[in-house]
């Protein structure tokens, strides 16, 4: 690091943020930046490490799911990054065929 | 005499047809965008209003005390609607993203009780050019009479993780559910109550499990959830170590419980108190009965699949379920026999986590 030197705002910032003085609070997000708004397990495998008490039909929790943003990368964010993915593809458990894989856009 | 007689008699005749017809229904919303009115009674959809602008999505719905207003936050998180229940318009319209900053509400919503105020929980995201910084949480308040443009009229900070408001009926108090409960005072923002629910002082209890974002206290005013905890003291592998209670919070007197009334068997997602008061109906893949007596499992049956939400009609003789798919069940709150099933109109669109709720109003043309 000495022999780097900041020459722009944020690098700037990242050299000062080292200094304890500078240090801000830390806090999980309590928003909806992009995907997952809560970390709670319960799509792969339930509450209880099985799968009986996952909703029956899977197909009636996916819009569930995905509306309100709820798991990381189980299914796309269409509150912010994917809005379009359910696009003309409103009941799940008819539509599920047509709902595709999503990739970060270049 | 008889003259008197007979002009009060008119007089009583004329009344009675001037009486509006009441009737009672269920609001749901299914996606790509729709509000629909069911008489349950009758078991038919009575209307079905397009929301302008839904992203596709319907959240939280409340309607006004009059049913002449149905509430719904839409478009993502990121605005909130009121369509006229008559007309299908668009009556007044909050939008809040503002400039860089992203605003959505997660779900916590409520009309106050005299129709005039809207409490939305805002989280708030500056999308900078290459980090988000987040800002404080804050309850937005609307005026509902702003229009279709309607800004804030007052703000102010609020807790984070708040996922459910809910006016107390005297309006004198909103209470807000996140990591505890908060009764806060509605003109500004100060909290003069905490209920403990994360932070509750249980011996030998871990932290309670909640997860609820349906308001559903229409019939009662009763806020009901259930609260999934584990006994420390017994142990891990022990199936009577993991118990499901239910806190009810009333809205019009403020009383305040948890009381477990099983060894978790199944989930359940929301819960309805009946309008006599003695028993508690819950939903997810099974519809459950509690007797909030005795604090017990009174019945449970299988759902043909999961609902999410869980409502009861106002003389307490029908139990709805709906929300996840794209039909509304009735089901029998003695038998817990389903007797009735309505798919929705408009493509039978999933209602993903719309909310569920009953309203009374004039009967609808």
């Amino acid at each position: 690091m000495t022999h780097l030197k900041a020459i722009n705002l944020k690098a700037h910032a990242l050299t000062s943020a080292s200094d304890d003085e500078a240090r801000r609070e830390v806090v999980a997000m309590q928003t909806v930046a992009g995907c997952a708004s809560t970390m709670d397990p319960g799509w792969e495998v339930d509450a209880f490490g099985g799968i009986a008490s996952l909703c029956q039909p899977m197909e009636a929790d996916l819009y569930g799911c995905s509306d309100p943003c709820w798991w990381p990368a189980q299914v796309p964010d269409v509150m912010n990054s994917y809005p379009d993915w359910d696009r003309d593809k409103s009941n799940a458990g008819a539509d599920w065929r047509q709902l595709n894989s999503v990739f970060p856009k270049r | 005499m008889r003259n008197i007689l007979i002009s009060l008699a008119a007089v009583f005749l004329l009344s009675q047809q001037a009486r509006a017809e009441m009737t009672e229904y269920l609001i749901t919303g299914t996606k790509p965008g729709y509000i629909h009115i069911l008489d349950m009674k009758k078991q038919e959809v009575v209307r079905s209003l397009k929301i302008p602008n839904a992203g596709r999505t319907v959240y939280s719905l409340a309607p006004s005390r009059d049913g002449k207003i149905i509430y719904v936050l839409t478009n993502r998180m990121k605005s909130l609607v009121g369509l006229d229940s008559d007309t299908g318009k668009q009556v007044f319209r909050a939008d809040f993203v503002e400039g860089d900053i992203r605003r959505q509400a997660f779900y916590a919503f409520d009309l106050s009780r005299d129709g005039k105020e809207l409490y939305v929980y805002q989280l708030s995201t500056k999308i900078k050019l290459s980090e988000y910084e987040q800002l404080p949480t804050r309850i937005a308040v609307y005026d509902t009479s702003s229009g279709l443009e309607a800004k804030p009229v007052r703000t102010f900070d609020a807790p984070r993780r708040i996922h459910m408001l809910m006016t107390s009926k005297d309006d004198k108090w909103l209470y807000a559910a996140g990591f505890d409960i908060y009764k806060m005072n509605p003109k500004t923002g100060e909290i003069v109550e905490t209920l403990p629910l994360r932070n509750w002082t249980l011996k030998n209890r871990s932290l309670p499990d909640v997860l609820d974002f349906w308001p559903l206290w229409d019939q009662t005013d009763i806020f009901s959830t259930p609260v999934y905890s584990v006994q420390t003291d017994k142990a891990a592998d022990d199936p009577e170590a993991y118990k499901t209670g239910l806190l009810t919070l009333d809205l019009d007197t403020g009383k305040y419980e948890i009381k477990d009334f099983e060894n978790t068997a199944v989930l359940i997602f929301s819960t309805v108190i009946s309008p006599n008061g003695k028993y508690a109906f819950g939903t997810y893949t099974q519809l459950t009965k509690i007797d909030l007596a005795t604090s017990r499992l009174a019945g449970r049956v299988d759902q043909d699949h999961t609902y999410y939400a869980v409502n009861i009609s106002s003389d307490g003789s029908q139990v709805y379920v709906g929300g996840a798919a794209c039909d509304v069940a009735t089901y029998d709150p003695d038998s817990l026999k389903k007797i009735g099933q309505i798919f929705l109109p408009k493509g039978c669109g999933d209602q993903s986590t719309a909310s569920l709720r009953m309203m009374k109003r004039e009967t609808l043309k």
